[in-house]
């Protein structure tokens, strides 16, 4: 790699900036690499069609899912699936968070008991959830907040533990009291990296959305992938899949948007 | 309670820490003094002797294990609006512009109308000298700018007392010394109460009324001088830094911390 000179490219330097512009060239560039490489794999059939169909085929099976069959509302029920379950747990772990990271009695006696239910594998909770709570809408959800809330609480708690002591105590010495200092000073100054901790959490909602959609449903992306599987149909497997990855790319840069708008200081 | 009980008042107070192998560490032993409204006293000792922590306690930050602490003959159990800290760093608040932190030192005094806070607020940043950023963030501007919008903060508040822990510490020399004789002018209109927590000698001779100097850990006050008989009762500026009389003051001063200094390495190797 070039090294620190006046003459090297920003890009090889250590550490080096680029512009958006640039950084929006290259992500480009690698998604076209991506599909090209695809694309050559399938024109030689490296692997066969029934196992890799080229971009153009998987391009053509979410055409015709999305117009013929269902599957616009699959990703409507999928979509409100995450985000109610994603909602739940960031209206139950910031307050929680900033709780335990507030008293040390709600701290210590709710740490050691995240982080053991944090350590559980959720797919394995599936079977229990459903003997609990049935294959209707409440079960999916229990699977996404059982998969994002504990460890939600635990990434906000940190953050709010991250505000530094002088901020609370100039909270004091200007008069405010506990419930002030949280919502004016430390709310704002663990904001940016606590939207970033809810962008995370929200992906990892779809995938455990996918797991509990193929146990156990009849609607949703999961179940659509699932049930194509089943007649091999490989376009449009991937057509699903890639569905998933490209609601998951939007939202994750409309949350970027957001936070670079709303926390302007940073920039 | 005024005229029988004097201002600020600390009645020997010992305050001890918890070490780490569950022993415990005194920080301050048996100190007592009095500060008077409108003074400018100095803690001067060495870093790490506790002389902040003793100011801490004055803004009821932390509390002493013995002895206890009196703000107009009442004793100092938490901290409030009366007592008003600029820190080191993390002074002010990056999320909020400079007029924004300046009307943040006013958020909880609901005596004044929202047209009040705004005037106060520009009139304390113009003190300060600021008066030409008040839309810029704080993450934005240089570290000398972000302590004078802590002080226009504090200000803006109208605390009774002033209490900075080392608040030019990790200035540059010249924008130090800048916002040194700045906070004296500052001063002479506000006349607040302030004790100025340092370990620099020249900036405890050009600012203080009453120099405090403190021994190593655990601090005891080993002089009490008084800085404004020697330099005079007159402004300071930047000429009293090359009057004689403050030289004299900074020399004698400079001589008792460097027999302190050998003493407590002697009581170390001892």
């Amino acid at each position: 790699m070039a090294d620190q000179r006046r003459n090297g490219s920003p890009l090889l330097r250590f550490r080096g900036k680029a512009s958006a512009q640039t950084e929006t060239t290259l992500a480009i560039v690698a998604f076209a690499g991506l599909i090209a490489i695809w694309q050559l794999i399938a024109s030689f059939e490296l692997m066969p069609a029934r196992f890799l169909p080229g971009p153009l085929a998987v391009l053509e099976a979410l055409g015709c899912m999305l117009f013929q069959n269902d599957f616009l509302s699959d990703i409507g029920i999928s979509i409100a699936r995450v985000w109610a379950a994603f909602l739940l747990s960031v209206i139950m772990a910031v307050p929680l968070g900033i709780w335990m990271s507030s008293y040390r009695l709600v701290g210590a006696l709710t740490e050691p008991v995240i982080d053991f239910i944090r350590y559980l594998p959720v797919p394995a909770l599936v079977p229990l959830l459903l003997i609990w709570f049935g294959i209707g809408e409440e079960s999916k959800i229990a699977v996404l907040w059982m998969g994002t809330f504990f460890q939600l609480v635990l990434l906000i708690a940190d953050d709010a533990k991250r505000v530094p002591w002088e901020y609370v105590e100039i909270g004091y010495t200007l008069g405010a009291k506990p419930r002030q200092i949280i919502r004016d000073i430390i709310l704002p100054s663990m904001g940016p990296s606590m939207v970033d901790n809810l962008r995370i959490t929200l992906g990892w909602c779809w995938t455990y959305l996918i797991v509990a959609e193929i146990v156990a449903a009849n609607s949703g992306i999961g179940h659509a992938i699932w049930s194509m599987r089943r007649f091999v149909k490989t376009p449009e497997v991937m057509a699903g899949i890639l569905t998933v990855g490209i609601i998951g790319l939007a939202t994750d840069q409309l949350i970027r948007y957001a936070h670079r708008r709303y926390f302007r200081y940073l920039g | 309670m005024t005229g029988t009980s004097p201002f600020l008042r600390f009645d020997r107070v010992t305050k001890t820490f918890p070490d780490q192998g569950g022993g415990e560490i005194e920080v301050i032993r048996d100190t007592s003094l009095d500060v008077g409204e409108g003074e400018i006293v100095v803690f001067l000792g060495p870093s790490g002797c506790g002389k902040t922590t003793l100011m801490r306690m004055a803004g009821g930050l932390d509390f002493p294990s013995s002895g206890c602490i009196q703000l107009h003959g009442e004793e100092v159990d938490g901290p409030d609006r009366r007592k008003g800290m600029v820190f080191q760093s993390y002074s002010s608040f990056p999320w909020l512009t400079v007029h924004e932190n300046v009307l943040f030192g006013m958020r909880y005094r609901y005596d004044l109308s929202v047209d009040e806070k705004r005037r106060r607020a520009e009139h304390y940043t113009k003190l300060v000298g600021l008066g030409d950023f008040p839309n810029f963030y704080t993450n934005k501007i240089s570290g000398g700018m972000r302590q004078r919008v802590a002080i226009a903060r504090t200000l803006a508040a109208d605390p009774e007392i002033l209490l900075m822990d080392e608040p030019f510490g990790a200035l540059d020399a010249l924008t130090r010394e800048f916002l040194q004789l700045q906070l004296l002018d500052i001063n002479r209109t506000e006349k607040k109460t302030v004790i100025f927590v340092t370990h620099d000698v020249e900036e405890a001779v050009l600012l203080s009324d009453r120099i405090i100097v403190f021994s190593s850990r655990p601090a005891r006050i080993i002089e009490d001088i008084a800085a404004a008989e020697s330099l005079g009762d007159g402004p300071r500026s930047i000429e009293t830094k090359e009057s004689d009389s403050f030289f004299q003051l900074r020399n004698r001063i400079l001589h008792i911390t460097r027999e302190e200094a050998g003493r407590a390495a002697k009581a170390q190797q001892s």
